[in-house]
């Protein structure tokens, strides 16, 4: 059954701005790719909104640090984005050398959003990082990730600046099937040895969390795996957060629940500062 | 007058009286604790000891094996144990300026317990620091600051952003920084839309854009203020909860040592220095710089911002009673005053006040420190390191480099620490009398000299003394006893090295070799008490091992290659004696002295002095025999002989007086032409009255002549004379004893010029008569006559001569004549 999703992710795609959470994104990915055996898509968008605002006559930028107040054009942004689609081209083929997986690049122009999730379309993982540049020094799930965390056809993987994909991974269960793909990504994503499995029980009562113990551990049995068990006790953020003993470190796991209205899912992401894996 | 007699074998060798030795071994004895016959040496150390005043230092002179250090360190302990036991000292962190580390005194025992202490407080620190800055209040707190900054900057951000939404307007992203874009249906703008616009349109996109950049500067300008002003209150929260972590084992702390003023002071200062760094307490490692690709990044223990919070404890007294002693046997200049080590640290060399190292004068603060002179002269600087240090009463740790200005790098400076020791430098009499002649210093800071005697008097109750010395280190090195017969034959060994019947060696480290090396011939004899026979045995062998040189010339005298006679007569020609020292072993050695005379103006050649072979002292001996000639004989006449004297076969130098009367003795037989019993060897100086004078090394000296006769064989004619006043020195060895006793050897004792003639020749000196003149046929006759027929032959010579010039002149008078 494991060899089944093995097969599942053949293609990753990773959406790289040059910002230090793609890069990090970037690295994840490539770490997956190695261990899923699969192939790496990296996928730089020229935005057009800053194209356009670039041509505009009065395009002033504030830069920061500093807070220097610039003239910008066209031409010098069609040269920014060029230096940065070639740093993100480098990233990918220097990481992709080094984990030694295939790699393609590809540069497309539009608004980012959109044409991400087009290109998702063609992979079975989209990695992306939770931001671009944040303005203020609290990371918040970015435009772009929240549109792909929405809208992407496929599961997404969302990744900070300084978080990797080994320590504890922790999935979300609630007994349904995504919840249990979800589980079975899980293992997949973790090597058997070494990584230990936590698996919280989406529901509110004791009984009800017996039986989802149950299930998800006859699932485990099949995937010759072992994990810990913690009961949720709501279905909120808050009530998430809590059960989730420390927030840094681990990869999160959470399934397309019907039990988790998608606005708790997008403040749990906000609050997190660990990799998360939303699996579709 | 008649001829001098030989000695008597009694007065040879003066053996120790048994009887009055009353015990039977050793066993029997009590232990001695004091010195013997070193009553001025220990005097002086009292009084050094007991003064304490500056510069009265002890300077412990005296020949070697005298047991200097063992004495003076015992007599500094004695005094020591009763001593108040001197302060603990500390070096600690200086927070204000860390390169000079501040010292601090703590009584006794104290400063160990404040090094646990500090360690204790630092541990605990480490983990209730840390647990204050994860405690939910602290968290909570921070996490409010932090928030409250973020929600400011991003509130004021929502401003703009409001009031750009309100004009159609969006805060975009850009790669470098911030923008405002006109938006269209939820886009930015085309360039050719914004152209189709009409002029006023986009006056006002662009007043507003402008305006909200303005705005956006404002706010961007003013987030670094934000930030600084949140980190400030965060950092003072951080004051906050270290304090309170801190304030109460610091406050435990003070209460313990609430009676040292300097620990309260010290420990405030730990406390505002760890609330200025609590920051090191939270971090676990921290990387020392950025990481060298290839290589492990480098990391530092986190204990090591801790070091500045530990106690370094220099001096440590607790469990120590009375006042120290110390020895230094390696008084080099670090090791005298201390040293401040580096440690390398990533190919740096690091310091603090951690690794200052103390030295002996601090370990001996408060007490003695002894030292070796001659090793204190020898390491470079020790000695001026010390002097320094005495004149300016103070331990002040400096490095050699610092001291000769060699480097200027950053060092510490470690807070100097007043010094009260008293020194005792033990050394030889020769370093001591050149020291304080050359060394102006040396005066003022050794005040009290010790000086340690040669020898004792040989009497009955030293002789007890001696023997119970004798037990106590039988006793203390663990040996068999000894009986009172071989402790006696110890006793005469003493005095035998210290070259007088009458006096005992106070060089105890050579007695020491000869008990320990008779219980090991004991032991192999198979004895349970050491006897008689196993001391001699130890000499003995003593003898024999250091013997090659002596019986190598024994030897060449046999073969032939050194010619001396031991029999017959000879005009001019005496057996001489010298002494060769090699080490501690001394033996006597026969050497032919020769004579020639002839008419001369009355000059005595040394034809060692002319070659400078002979010392100063030779040629005095011979110039003193000179007056003695001119003087003694015809003091009216010129003394018109020259006379030439020399040590035959001799290569080496010669120097001493010892054998000027043998020099006398064969100038007179070489003028009176009388012929000198070969069987007789001399020794002695003479004076210019005729005395003979003691000379030293009067047992060797004989001993080395009688081993020559009795291996040609004895005759009963062989013999040495000495001069009178080195009969108390005669301790000699048992065979020659034993040949006087047989009569087959005989010593005599002279005081005057005649006395030796008369017994190296066999005819009477003779005494002048009223009339002023010699008896007929007398020595001096003999001596005076042919100095006459000299001084008569001379005359004549020196007429003839005149004549003969006389003659010349008249011959060139007649050839003038004739001309």
């Amino acid at each position: 059954m494991t060899d089944k999703i093995d097969v599942a992710i053949r293609r990753i795609l990773v959406a790289i701005d040059g910002s230090n959470h793609s890069l990090a994104a970037l690295d994840a990915a490539a770490e997956l790719a190695a261990r899923l055996h699969a192939d790496l898509a990296g996928l730089f968008v020229e935005d057009i909104d800053l194209l356009r605002w670039a041509g505009l006559p009065f395009a002033r930028e504030l830069r920061y640090p500093t807070v220097s107040d610039h003239p910008v054009d066209e031409c010098a942004m069609e040269r920014q984005l060029r230096a940065l689609a070639s740093q993100a081209r480098r990233a990918l083929e220097e990481a992709a050398a080094r984990r030694q997986v295939q790699c393609t690049f590809r540069v497309v122009r539009g608004r980012v959003a959109p044409k991400v999730l087009e290109a998702a379309k063609e992979a079975d993982l989209l990695t992306l990082g939770f931001a671009s540049r944040p303005v203020s020094g609290r990371v918040k799930l970015g435009s772009t990730a929240r549109e792909a965390a929405e809208k992407a056809p496929r599961s997404v993987l969302l990744l900070q600046t300084g978080s990797t994909l080994h320590h504890p991974v922790v999935a979300i269960f609630d007994g349904y099937e995504p919840s249990r793909r979800a589980l079975k990504v899980a293992t997949s994503l973790t090597p058997a040895q070494g990584v230990s499995l936590t698996v919280l029980l989406l529901c509110e009562s004791p009984a009800r969390a017996q039986t989802l113990q149950q299930e998800a551990q006859d699932l485990l049995r099949l995937l010759e795996r072992t994990a810990r068990f913690h009961l949720v006790g709501g279905y909120t953020a808050q009530h998430l957060l809590a059960a989730l003993t420390s927030r840094r470190g681990g990869m999160l796991i959470i399934p397309n629940s019907p039990l988790l209205p998608p606005h708790e899912v997008q403040r749990l992401v906000d609050e997190l500062h660990c990799p998360v894996l939303l699996v579709r | 007058m008649g001829q001098v007699k030989p000695l008597e074998p009694g007065a040879l060798y003066r053996p120790c009286d048994v009887e009055q030795l009353d015990f039977q071994t050793t066993d029997d004895l009590e232990d001695l604790h004091d010195v013997v016959g070193q009553a001025r040496a220990v005097e002086s150390i009292q009084f050094g000891i007991g003064m304490r005043r500056r510069g009265y230092n002890l300077f412990v002179l005296g020949p070697p094996g005298a047991g200097k250090h063992a004495v003076v360190k015992e007599y500094l302990a004695r005094k020591a144990a009763t001593e108040p036991t001197p302060p603990d000292w500390c070096y600690v962190n200086n927070f204000k300026e860390s390169a000079k580390p501040t010292v601090m005194k703590l009584p006794a025992g104290q400063g160990e317990v404040l090094r646990k202490e500090m360690e204790q407080l630092i541990e605990e620190l480490q983990t209730t620091i840390p647990a204050a800055f994860e405690s939910e209040d602290y968290r909570t707190r921070k996490q409010e600051m932090e928030e409250e900054f973020q929600e400011q900057h991003e509130k004021a951000l929502a401003e703009v952003q409001r009031k750009a939404k309100e004009r159609s307007i969006a805060l975009i992203r850009t790669p470098a920084g911030l923008a405002f874009a006109p938006l269209k249906d939820g886009e930015v703008v085309a360039p050719e839309e914004f152209r189709k616009m009409t002029e006023q349109q986009r006056a006002q996109v662009e007043q507003d854009v402008g305006d909200l950049q303005l705005e956006l500067q404002r706010v961007a300008r003013t987030v670094p203020k934000w930030k600084r002003d949140t980190q400030q209150r965060i950092k003072e929260l951080d004051r906050e909860i270290t304090k309170a972590a801190v304030a109460n084992p610091i406050e435990e702390l003070k209460k313990k040592f609430k009676e040292l003023q300097v620990v309260q002071e010290y420990l405030e200062a730990v406390e505002q220095d760890i609330i200025d760094n609590a920051d090191d307490f939270q971090k676990e490692e921290e990387a020392l710089s950025p990481g060298i690709p290839g290589l492990p990044s480098l990391r530092l223990p986190s204990t090591v911002h801790f070091r500045r919070y530990r106690v370094n404890l220099l001096v440590n007294q607790q469990g120590v009673s009375g006042a120290p002693v110390v020895y230094e046997d390696y008084p080099t200049f670090s090791n005298l005053i201390g040293r401040v080590e580096h440690i390398a640290q990533f190919g740096a060399l690091m310091t603090d006040f951690n690794l200052i190292r103390p030295g002996a004068l601090h370990r001996a603060n408060g007490g003695y420190l002894m030292l070796d002179a001659r090793k204190v002269l020898t390491y470079p600087f020790a000695w001026e390191g010390l002097k320094r240090t005495l004149h300016s009463g103070f331990i002040r740790v400096e490095s050699l480099e610092q001291m000769l200005s060699v480097v200027s790098t950053v060092s510490l400076q470690p807070e100097p620490i007043p010094l009260d020791v008293k020194i005792a430098l033990v050394g030889d009499r020769f370093l001591y009398y050149l020291l304080y002649q050359l060394d102006p210093d040396f005066q003022e800071l050794f005040r009290v000299a010790t000086d340690f005697e040669d020898d004792l008097e040989r009497n009955p109750g030293n002789d007890l003394l001696y023997a119970r010395m004798i037990a106590t280190r039988i006793r203390k090195s663990g040996l068999m006893p000894f009986d009172r017969q071989a402790v006696a034959r110890i006793i005469e060994h003493g005095a035998r090295l210290a070259g007088d019947a009458e006096k005992l060696t106070a060089q105890v480290r050579y007695i020491g070799e000869v008990i320990r090396e008779t219980a090991y011939w004991a032991k192999e004899a198979g004895h349970q008490v050491a006897t008689a026979d196993d001391v001699e045995r130890a000499i003995q062998a003593q003898r024999y091992r250091s013997g090659r040189l002596r019986e190598r010339a024994l030897e060449m005298v046999q073969k032939g290659v050194l010619l001396i006679d031991t029999e017959g007569d000879k005009t001019g020609q005496i057996n001489g004696l010298s002494v060769i020292k090699l080490g501690q072993f001394a033996f006597g050695r026969p050497s032919r002295i020769t004579c020639r005379v002839r008419l001369g103006k009355g000059e005595v050649v040394d034809i060692e002095r002319k070659v400078e072979l002979g010392g100063p002292l030779h040629t005095k001996g011979v110039l003193i025999l000179s007056g003695f000639l001119s003087a003694h004989y015809l003091p009216d006449e010129p003394l018109s002989l020259w006379a030439s004297l020399v040590f035959e076969q001799s290569y080496g130098g010669v120097e001493g007086d010892s054998a000027s009367a043998a020099e006398l003795f064969a100038l007179l037989s070489a003028v009176a032409q009388v012929p000198i019993k070969q069987s007789l060897a001399v020794t002695g100086s003479v004076n210019q009255h005729g005395e003979i004078q003691a000379i030293g090394g009067v047992n060797e000296k004989i001993e080395g002549f009688f081993d020559l006769c009795q291996a040609r064989g004895l005759n009963g004619h062989h013999g040495v004379l000495i001069p009178h006043a080195n009969q108390q020195n005669l301790m000699l060895r048992r065979e020659v004893v034993e040949a006087v006793e047989k009569g087959q050897f005989s010593i005599y004792a002279i005081r005057t010029v005649d006395e030796g003639m008369e017994l190296l020749t066999g005819l009477t000196a003779g005494q002048r008569s009223a009339r002023g003149r010699f008896p007929r046929n007398s020595l001096n006759h003999r001596v005076e006559k042919r100095l006459k027929a000299f001084a008569e032959a001379r005359k004549e010579h020196e007429k003839g001569q005149k004549t003969g010039t006389g003659k010349r002149k008249g011959t060139s008078r007649k050839k003038k004549g004739s001309s």
